[in-house]
C-alpha cells in the first residue's frame, strides 16, 4: 500500500514531534546540576516546558543513566517496629533477599529504599550556583520539593508498615552499603556482607526548610 | 552558481527519499511478531510478580500513598484507573483482566486491542507505582507503546491462526508500512536510551579510570552471581568496563551500518545477559535484549524461528513415538 505525500508529510511530523519528545527528557535530566532539579540548559528548560504534558503522559521521562555517573554503594532502610500489645520490639531490613521473593519482587524493594536517597538535593547549594540568583532559586525550589517528597515518602512507608505489622511505633534508619575494593575482598579477605560496611545515612533532610 | 543549486536540489531528494524510505518502506511481520511475543511474556510476568504482594503496592494501606506519590513526582499529566480502586477484590478483578490482556497479546489474540490495551494498562500501572520502578518497566512501556503502531499479530499468532481456518488470511503475510513504523520506532528510541546511557556514564570518574565494572559486580545487594574473583584480574575488570562504555555511547551510530550491526549486537546481548545473570536483574536484562531485536531483519527472524521450530519438532517426534512404542 502507499501512502499519498500528503498522509506520509503528516506521519513525518507526528514521527518528528514523538522522536524529539523521547530525546527531550534525557537530555533534560543530563542538563541538570543534580537529579532533581530543573535543567541548567535553557534550551532544556524551554523543550521540557513544551513537551511536558506528552511526556510526563507517555511515562517517557527518563534520564537513562543505568549505572551512571558511577555505580556507587546501595542504600536500604532498618525499620523498628514497636508494638503496645507486648510483643517484642522487631526489625526488618529493606530489601531482603530472604523475604522478597522472586526477584522482581525484591527488586521493587530495593527501589523503594533507593527512593529514599534519589533526588537527593544537598542542604548546602554546590559552590557554582552561588553567585547567579536565577540558578540559586531553581536550585531553592528543588531543595523544598525534595524534602517535601522526602517527608511525604518516608511517613507513607511508616503508615504501610504499621498498617501490614499492626505496630504502633515504626523508626525507619537509612543505610548505605559500602562497596569494598578489590584488594579488600582478594587480598584482606573481607566479606561484602559484613555488618560494619552497613553506615547510617545521616538525616539531614527534614532538618530545616529553607527560609 | 547553477551548479550548487541543482546539487542542493538534488541532496533534498536524496533526503527526502532516504526519510521516505526508511520510515515508509513496507516490513515483513516477523521480527515484530517475536517482539510481540517476547515481550508479551515479559509484561505477563513482571505484573504477575506485582501478585506476589499486590495489596502493599495498590491496595489502601500502600508503600507509596497518592500524596507521597504525587510529591515525588509533580506532574498534572498523569494518570492511573489504579488510585481509584478501593476495595480488594476489585483490584484483584482488574489485576487478573491486566493479566489476561498482556496473555491475549504475547499469543495474539485480537492482537490490535491487545496491544493497545497492554500499552494503556502498562502506563496505569507506571503512575501508580513511581518510587518502585527500574530501567525494566521503561523498557516495557516502551516495548507496549510501539506494539500498537503495528501488526505485531499478523504472524505466529491466534488471529493468524484463526484466519487461515477462515481462509481469510494470504498464504505469506504481505509486508506493511505499520511493522516498519513499528520497527524503526523501537530502533530510534533504543539508539536514544544508549546515546544518553553513555554519555551519562562519560561524566562519572569509574568508568573512566577502569573501575566502574567492580563498583557494579562487588555491590551486594545487586549481586546475583559472586564475580568477587574478578578483583584478581584489574586489567579486565577495566577492558570490560571501557568496552561497556565505548560500545554504549557509539551504539547510535555503529548499530545502523550492516558490517558492524553484528558486533554492536553480540555486545548487547553480553551487556544485557552479564545484567541478567549477574546484577540480578534478570528481566531488565532481557527485555533489553528483547528491545535489541528491532535490529533483526525479518527475514533473518523467521529463518532463524523455522529453524528452532523444526528443531524442536524433530526433539518432539522420537519423545511421542518412543511413548506409542511403550
Amino acid at each position: 500500500m502507499e501512502l499519498s505525500p500528503r498522509v506520509r508529510a503528516l506521519l513525518s511530523l507526528v514521527v518528528c514531534l514523538h522522536i524529539a519528545a523521547v530525546f527531550v527528557a534525557p537530555f533534560t535530566f543530563n542538563s541538570s546540576p543534580a537529579p532533581g532539579m530543573a535543567a541548567a540548559s535553557p534550551v532544556g528548560a524551554v523543550l521540557m516546558d513544551w513537551f511536558e504534558p506528552y511526556i510526563d503522559a507517555l511515562y517517557l521521562r527518563h534520564g537513562y543513566a543505568f549505572f551512571a555517573p558511577d555505580p556507587g554503594p546501595s542504600h536500604l532502610f532498618r525499620a523498628k517496629l514497636e508494638f503496645d500489645d507486648g510483643r517484642e520490639p522487631e526489625e526488618l531490613m529493606f530489601p531482603d533477599l530472604r523475604r522478597h521473593r522472586p526477584r522482581l519482587l525484591y527488586h521493587r524493594h530495593f527501589m523503594l529504599s533507593e527512593r529514599l536517597i534519589v533526588g537527593y538535593v544537598p542542604a548546602v547549594a554546590p559552590r557554582e550556583l552561588v553567585d547567579d540568583p536565577v540558578r540559586m532559586a531553581a536550585w531553592r525550589a528543588s531543595r523544598d520539593a525534595y524534602v517535601d517528597y522526602y517527608e511525604q515518602l518516608r511517613q507513607s512507608y511508616i503508615a504501610h508498615l504499621k498498617h501490614r505489622y499492626g505496630a504502633q511505633r515504626v523508626t525507619l534508619t537509612r543505610l548505605e552499603h559500602q562497596i569494598l575494593s578489590p584488594a579488600d575482598i582478594v587480598e584482606n579477605r573481607r566479606d561484602m556482607a559484613d555488618e560494619r560496611l552497613y553506615e547510617v545515612h545521616p538525616e539531614d533532610v527534614v532538618a530545616e526548610k529553607l527560609p | 552558481m547553477i551548479a550548487a543549486v541543482q546539487a542542493v536540489r538534488q541532496w533534498s531528494r536524496d533526503v527526502l527519499t532516504a526519510w521516505n524510505h526508511f520510515w515508509f518502506a513496507p516490513a515483513a511481520p516477523h521480527t515484530l511478531a517475536l517482539i510481540r511475543i517476547l515481550a508479551g511474556l515479559m509484561l505477563f510476568y513482571t505484573h504477575l510478580v506485582w501478585s506476589f504482594d499486590l495489596e502493599a503496592f495498590l491496595g489502601t494501606a500502600p508503600w507509596v500513598t497518592r500524596e507521597a506519590s504525587q510529591a515525588m513526582f509533580r506532574s498534572p499529566y498523569t494518570w492511573s484507573y489504579l488510585w481509584h480502586l478501593e476495595s480488594p477484590w476489585l483490584l484483584w478483578l482488574a489485576h487478573g483482566l491486566a493479566l489476561v490482556v498482556f496473555a491475549a497479546l504475547t499469543v495474539g489474540f485480537r492482537t490490535r486491542l491487545a496491544s493497545i490495551l497492554a500499552w494503556l494498562i502498562t502506563l496505569a500501572y507506571c503512575h501508580r507505582l513511581q518510587g518502585a520502578l527500574y530501567g525494566l518497566d521503561q523498557v516495557n512501556a516502551m516495548l507496549a507503546m510501539y506494539l500498537t503502531v503495528g501488526p505485531a499479530g499478523a504472524v505466529w499468532s491466534v488471529d493468524r491462526w484463526l484466519a487461515k481456518r477462515r481462509a481469510a488470511a494470504p498464504a505469506t503475510p504481505v509486508p506493511s508500512i505499520g511493522t516498519n513504523l513499528a520497527i524503526r520506532l523501537i530502533q530510534v528510541h533504543l539508539a536514544i536510551v544508549y546515546l544518553f546511557g553513555g554519555i551519562s556514564k562519560l561524566k562519572g570518574t569509574a568508568w573512566w579510570d577502569g573501575s566502574a565494572v567492580w563498583l557494579a559486580v562487588a555491590n551486594y545487594e545487586y549481586q546475583s552471581l559472586d564475580l568477587s574473583w574478578l578483583g584478581r584480574w584489574i586489567p579486565l575488570i577495566a577492558i570490560f568496563t571501557h568496552v561497556t562504555v565505548f560500545w554504549e555511547t557509539f551504539y547510535p551510530i555503529l548499530i545502523w551500518p550492516r558490517l558492524t550491526r553484528p558486533v554492536m549486537l553480540v555486545l548487547a546481548v553480553c551487556v544485557h545477559g552479564s545484567i541478567a545473570i549477574a546484577l540480578g536483574m534478570p528481566t531488565f536484562g532481557m527485555a533489553m535484549i528483547i528491545a535489541n531485536l528491532a535490529f533483526l531483519e525479518p527475514a533473518f527472524t523467521a529463518a532463524v524461528v523455522h529453524a528452532c521450530g523444526q528443531r524442536l519438532r524433530r526433539h518432539a517426534k522420537p519423545a511421542s513415538s518412543a511413548k506409542q512404542t511403550l
